[in-house]
């Protein structure tokens, strides 16, 4: 059944519902199930710290759900691994660069966990980050609750030079921080308080 | 409730193509641009002449990427007639899968070798966050509004258009300026051809004989705004409707029956309130790949049957990634204004598995609606659906 227009809120306001932070220290490629046997880092710290969070509300159905990855450098180790190797070898591994697209983190966690609402990669910096909220309370308006992860995993010679022209991310790096907003109905269903938020970063 | 409006568009394209009206030609006579090993693309000469066209303030721009988005940008503000105030105030929303990859691609992967040069690496890591060319240009305009840069693969500025329309619906901005840009790197055609994605020769979707896509350059700009301000101008058109899903079916190919596909054309209509019956053109993403011109078709037949034209204007400027759903959105909103269907060139022998109507040629007809269809990697489907009045 769709949601006709004349049914969305314009009124909605984003509730916090649950927040989880994984560090890549946390998690080891090696020993995840199978299904995470291509997975880069980014992909496993986004489906395992989202997949925690929506254990807090099992009562929404995934269709409902709009999901968002954010991230200043998307899959860039997959990316420049899959560059090094063509540069060195003059072959392209097709793995590494299906991995290294910006989006392929969303796409591996959207496939993990059976999300099928609305979908978005956003790449952030520091003019972006402040509008992640208004795109919260906008996606409340096509979806009853709305996923959001930030991940950034880079590989450690690179993490200086990184941090050097993005200081900001130095709480950040190489972790995945999950949240989940709902909407009143929604909110009002999962019968629990709402959790303080301020902002993102 | 607020509608947007699309009051400017603009457009900069591989081989040469500075103006939304050299391109739109170049589909009314059914020509492609150039095409060399797969890729349809602009020479390095070319760069200089589009730095010529635009203001000093933005004569710095050291990506591609930067030149062809400023010349679209430029393009479509001054077309809408907005001021400097106005676009200081309006919120921006960009989109690309690679942004400034020409500055980063050859120099970042040094970081592996032993003769590691450290202030280059540095200093091209500064390029590398996709959201670059946003602040950039955010910072060239004063925009003071929301800013996102959105990079969710092949569906990207199709799905900017649909949130600054929501931004506009829910009166967060008044205006809101959508654009993209994606160039050729080496990233992209090695990736694609290793993917075996890429044809040699001009693609052809829908075609039983179809080998696959051709990858293009460009950028499209679109000036969005509440319809409910004056201006002066006839818009080229209104966003009606949107539809957003997700497959969670495979990394890179479409869901094989085009359930995604098909929700998002559904949701686009239902959130216009509007039925398939009032559609009168699909714009499909048909990129003349096996898997994704097959899977479209069948979500399109599901929805809309088998009467409505569909078009795929790919063969004639290529796939340009993210890029492609704000370049169509313009080519489409421009062929409603003419009542022109927009052909599908090369199509040869249907696909008899493919069993919706395609446009072969540039056709006179009505076009009151039109859908702007777009899937892209991750399973990312989006409908955008326009209108010629603010009401039917």
């Amino acid at each position: 059944m769709e949601t006709p227009a004349t049914n969305l809120n314009s009124k909605l306001k984003a509730k916090l519902i649950a927040k989880y932070k994984l560090d890549s220290k946390e998690i080891n490629l090696e020993i995840l199930p199978v299904a995470y046997r291509k997975a880069t880092m980014n992909m496993a710290l986004t489906t395992l710290a989202c997949e925690k969070l929506l254990t807090a509300a099992a009562e929404i159905l995934k269709e409902d759900i709009a999901f968002v990855v954010g991230t200043h450098f998307g899959e860039v180790d997959s990316t420049l691994d899959f560059l090094s190797t063509f540069y060195q070898t003059n072959v392209a591994r097709p793995t590494l660069f299906q991995n290294s697209l910006h989006n392929s983190t969303l796409g591996f966690s959207a496939i993990q966990i059976g999300l099928t609402g609305p979908a978005l990669t956003i790449s952030l910096s520091t003019e972006t980050q402040g509008s992640l909220g208004l795109l919260v309370d906008s996606l409340l308006g096509l979806s009853s609750a709305v996923l959001i992860c930030f991940v950034d995993f880079i590989p450690e010679k690179l993490a200086e030079h990184y941090l050097e022209n993005f200081p900001f991310l130095k709480h950040t790096l190489n972790s995945a921080t999950a949240y989940l907003f709902a909407c009143d109905d929604v909110f009002e269903k999962l019968n629990q308080p709402a959790l303080p938020f301020q902002k993102f970063f | 409730m607020s509608i947007a409006k699309v009051s400017g568009l603009g457009i900069v394209a591989a081989g040469g193509i500075r103006t939304k009206e050299a391109l739109f030609q170049k589909c009314l006579r059914s020509e492609s641009l150039p095409l060399t090993s797969g890729l349809f693309k602009n020479t390095s000469s070319e760069d200089d002449a589009l730095k010529n066209l635009l203001p000093l303030a933005f004569q710095d721009l050291q990506s591609r990427c930067g030149l062809f988005s400023a010349v679209a940008m430029n393009a479509a503000i001054s077309e809408a007639g907005w001021s400097a105030k106005d676009v200081s105030d309006s919120g921006f929303i960009f989109a690309s899968t690679t942004s400034q990859v020409d500055l980063w691609e050859k120099t970042l992967p040094l970081y592996q070798t032993s003769d590691i040069d450290a202030g280059l690496i540095k200093k091209t890591a500064l390029h590398q966050s996709l959201a670059t060319p946003a602040n950039l240009l955010t910072n060239k305009l004063n925009i003071t509004g929301p800013v996102l840069h959105i990079a969710s693969s092949c569906s990207a500025s199709s799905q900017a258009i649909a949130i600054a329309a929501e931004w506009i619906r829910t009166k967060r901005v008044k205006r809101c300026l959508v654009g993209s840009a994606e160039i050729h790197s080496q990233l992209t055609e090695v990736g694609f051809t290793s993917l075996r994605l890429l044809s040699q020769t001009i693609a052809t979707p829908f075609d039983k004989n179809r080998k696959g896509i051709n990858l293009g350059e460009a950028s499209a700009f679109l000036c969005l705004e509440d319809a409910d301000l004056q201006n002066s101008l006839s818009p080229w058109g209104y966003v009606r409707g949107k539809g957003l899903t997700t497959d969670a079916f495979h990394p890179t190919a479409p869901h094989p029956e085009g359930f995604g596909s098909e929700r998002a054309l559904r949701k686009a209509l239902a959130t216009a309130n509007l039925s398939s019956k009032d559609v009168d053109w699909i714009y499909a993403h048909g990129t003349g790949s096996v898997a994704n011109d097959l899977s479209e078709a069948l979500a399109i037949a599901n929805v809309f049957g088998r009467e409505k034209l569909v078009t795929s204007t790919k063969p004639i400027h290529g796939h340009t990634l993210a890029t492609s759903g704000a370049l169509e959105s313009v080519l489409g909103l421009m062929a409603m204004k003419k009542n022109i269907v927009l052909p599908t060139i090369g199509l040869v022998t249907q696909d008899e598995k493919i069993t919706v109507a395609v446009a072969k040629q540039a056709l006179e007809k009505e076009i009151n609606i039109f859908v702007k269809n777009s899937l892209g990697f991750g399973g990312i489907n989006v409908a955008v659906l326009f209108s010629k009045q603010r009401s039917t």
